[in-house]
């Protein structure tokens, strides 16, 4: 009997670690050594399924499919062009929790399956860096819809998912694999600090609180942001906090300490933006409050009175998404709005296949090359979206600001 | 004094102000409860069993999540079906139990059929981590990854945050309810380990296993109480923890968990005043290294002092060194 209770408590664990294991990819097969086909292109769709960011994650996942279902049924999808001859798509979908080693670990997967033609990724700037140069490395091209980080394009950086060979003009000679539909953090932090600036009433001489989660997205953007106000010749006060460290008191009592006019936390985690707000609030804090886009989830970041930047207008008011947002809401529910972009970054993929495949075969190279030329007149965002020589978006939407109203909705009172 | 500071040039005003220092102490001492009721289930483990057991960071994270099913289901914080008091109680009492029975079932088939089988002492380390990420990964699939919020800020329109000055500082009163349930869970358990059988028992078999067994102490029943009352504290700390810093996910435990951990070495692991005032040590330290340093090295001014103190005193504040047979 004592063996038997043994045996199930160890055919318990084993079955969790086999869970944790698939965890990281959870449909299909990741691995496979055929090759690329035109008549079902296979591509990736990646994001954090689970993990603090969950809900955003699982925003993306649902905006990637609504665009494949449409895509592969022959309807219309903004910045399409009428008579556009579509290769259907099939997709694999993988977790990377926000975990750049699980991102490395999902990119070899990925890469070492020879049908995959493009990824759908990675969301974090920080899973870019890990994960994007393994990709590279297996030739395939990769599209965000949520990357933000300013470096991840910039050729002379570390970071940088282009290669590293220019010509004296700067010019890049080398191919492209990484490319994004969203703005970069240049642009966000330029509309955030003009936002505190110009909108939160900071002035020269008056106490900023600017704080960062000591990771790759967060730590560049209020770097940017606190150079910005600095000039503006405003008393910046720079933090940092772990993400994984959920007390903010301290900070708090030192934001309220220093009479702090406006507090800026770049964070990926919603629920620390919540938690972050609600401390100052309780210390009797009686400035403004911004959170930067990666906080943008309305479930779980409900305070009133804070403000929040994103990439995303609220795609509910955008009205050729309007379909979408329908076709959404009845599968999944309320979308947070997060995801949209990375309905885009699939239609560029699909868009890029699709020419590739004109004459019946194609290639990752063929496909990260046709990427670079999709030129979408509008789309789902309700602005056009082109790509320029290093990845970045032409066109797109910028940064919009939202206040928290009393119900815990999001409404824009700047758009981008 | 204070011109003396202001004279270095380092600290602003506020810095030099009581309140500061006080709401920092505050801040520090709330956060040092939670990681000093987690160290003591470290401690007594290790106390009895020589057992470091990693698994104790995802009892804290079950217990906290028994606490916001609780809730929920009492109807959730803004609009409770009983009185708050109730209801903090009910969680308080769910908690410490689901998580007390969690150690018992966690001791009976991960680490006794080690013990039985004279296993070497890397077995059951290994056997406590493997059950660490199971749990992790039980709660990932049970509860999901995205963090549940207690919203204890809604309990009664916020009015548990509200503060109270007293003297020259404020304190909410959600700070001082868990720096006094604290306080209380530490005399309770002071007093039972002093005065009541089973903590004597326990003292002995700490002391010498082999010899307490010969001397008709059950063992096994005493090392059940420790896990027990090890891990039934560290699901209280669980439900403080999402009272005062509201959220609970899957991962929440190892890291709080290796900071516990920490804070019972600190304390001289097997003591459990030591493990607590290493909890508390740990919780000041970041409080201060926010306050008045920076927050972007708080770590790493907290753990080089706490290195440079366990080179001076290897054992801990109230450990004993371990003696060298000759």
């Amino acid at each position: 009997m004592k063996k038997v209770i043994v045996l199930a408590f160890a055919a318990v664990a084993g079955v969790s670690a086999v869970a944790a294991s698939v965890a990281g990819a959870d449909s299909t097969r990741l691995g496979s050594t055929a090759a690329p086909s035109c008549s079902q292109a296979l591509i990736a769709l990646t994001g954090p399924y689970t993990g603090p960011a969950g809900t955003a994650g699982l925003d993306q996942k649902y905006w990637g499919r609504i665009f494949i279902s449409n895509w592969n049924a022959g309807k219309p999808i903004p910045g399409v062009p009428a008579g556009f001859k579509r290769t259907k798509l099939k997709a694999i979908e993988a977790d990377t929790a926000l975990n750049p080693q699980l991102a490395a670990t999902v990119a070899v997967q990925l890469r070492s399956n020879k049908d995959l033609l493009a990824v759908n990724g990675f969301s974090g700037s920080q899973e870019n860096v890990a994960g994007g140069p393994i990709l590279r490395r297996g030739g395939v091209p990769f599209v965000s819809g949520s990357a933000t980080r300013a470096s991840l394009t910039d050729p002379i950086t570390p970071d940088g998912l282009v290669l590293k060979k220019q010509d004296a003009a700067g010019k890049i000679l080398a191919p492209v694999y990484f490319r994004r539909v969203v703005p970069t953090d240049k642009r966000q932090g330029a509309t955030d600090a003009a936002f505190v600036l110009n909108k939160l009433g900071a002035k020269s001489g008056d106490r900023v609180m600017t704080v960062d989660q000591a990771e790759a997205y967060s730590v560049p953007l209020i770097t940017l942001i606190t150079q910005i106000l600095d000039k503006a010749g405003v008393n910046v006060s720079r933090e940092s906090q772990p993400a994984a460290q959920t007390d903010f008191t301290s900070l708090a009592n030192k934001a309220v300490a220093q009479n702090a006019k406006v507090v800026v936390l770049a964070t990926q985690v919603a629920s620390n933006a919540q938690l972050f707000f609600q401390q100052l609030k309780a210390k009797g804090y009686k400035g403004e409050f911004l959170a930067t886009d990666g906080a943008f989830d309305s479930s779980q970041f409900t305070s009133p009175g804070a403000y929040i930047s994103s990439f995303s207008l609220d795609i509910n008011d955008v009205p050729v998404a309007k379909p979408f947002v329908a076709e959404f809401t009845r599968k999944y529910g309320q979308t947070i709005s997060f995801g949209a972009p990375s309905f885009v970054a699939v239609q560029a993929i699909a868009m890029g296949i699709s020419t590739s495949c004109a004459d019946g075969r194609t290639s990752r190279g063929e496909v990260r090359r046709d990427i670079g030329k999709v030129k979408m007149k509008t789309s789902l965002l309700g602005a056009p979206i082109a790509f320029d020589e290093f990845g970045d978006v032409v066109g797109g939407v910028g940064f919009t600001m939202f206040q928290i109203g009393g119900n815990g909705s999001y409404n824009v009172v700047q758009k981008g | 004094m204070h011109d003396a500071l202001q004279f270095l040039g380092y600290f602003q005003d506020y810095q030099l102000t009581w309140s500061f220092l006080l709401d920092q102490l505050v801040a520090g001492l709330t956060l040092g409860s939670v990681y000093g009721l987690i160290a003591i289930g470290y401690s007594m483990v290790y106390g009895i069993l020589k057992l470091l057991n990693f698994a104790h960071g995802e009892v804290f994270m079950i217990g906290s999540y028994i606490g916001y099913f609780v809730l929920t289901w009492l109807g959730g914080a803004a609009d409770p079906d009983l009185p708050i008091a109730i209801v903090i109680a009910l969680m308080f009492v769910a908690a410490m139990l689901g998580a007390g029975a969690l150690g018992v079932v966690i001791e009976r088939f991960a680490y006794r059929p080690l013990r039985e089988k004279r296993a070497p002492r890397i077995a059951p380390l290994i056997s406590a981590l493997g059950v660490s990420f199971c749990l992790q990964q039980l709660a990932v699939i049970c509860f999901g990854s995205v963090p549940k919020q207690y919203d204890s800020f809604s309990f009664d329109g916020g009015s548990l945050f509200t503060r109270v000055s007293i003297g020259p500082f404020e304190i909410q009163y959600m700070q001082v309810f868990v720096i006094v349930v604290t306080a209380l869970l530490m005399v309770g358990l002071t007093i039972f380990v002093a005065r009541t059988q089973v903590g004597r028992a326990m003292r002995a078999t700490s002391f010498d296993l082999e010899a307490a067994s010969m001397m008709g102490i059950n063992v096994d029943r005493v090392i059940v109480v420790t896990f027990l009352i090890g891990s039934a504290l560290a699901g209280a700390a669980g439900v403080m923890n999402g009272l005062i810093f509201q959220n609970v996910d899957p991962y929440v435990g190892f890291q709080v968990g290796l900071i516990a951990f920490a804070a019972a070495v600190i304390g001289g692991i097997g003591s459990i005043p030591g493990a607590m005032l290493g909890g508390l040590a740990i919780g000041l330290g970041r409080a201060f290294a926010v306050g008045y340093v920076s927050s972007s090295y708080q770590d790493v001014i907290v753990f080089a002092i706490l290195i440079g103190f366990l080179l001076l005193r290897p054992s801990g504040i109230f450990g004993v060194p371990a003696p060298s047979k000759v």
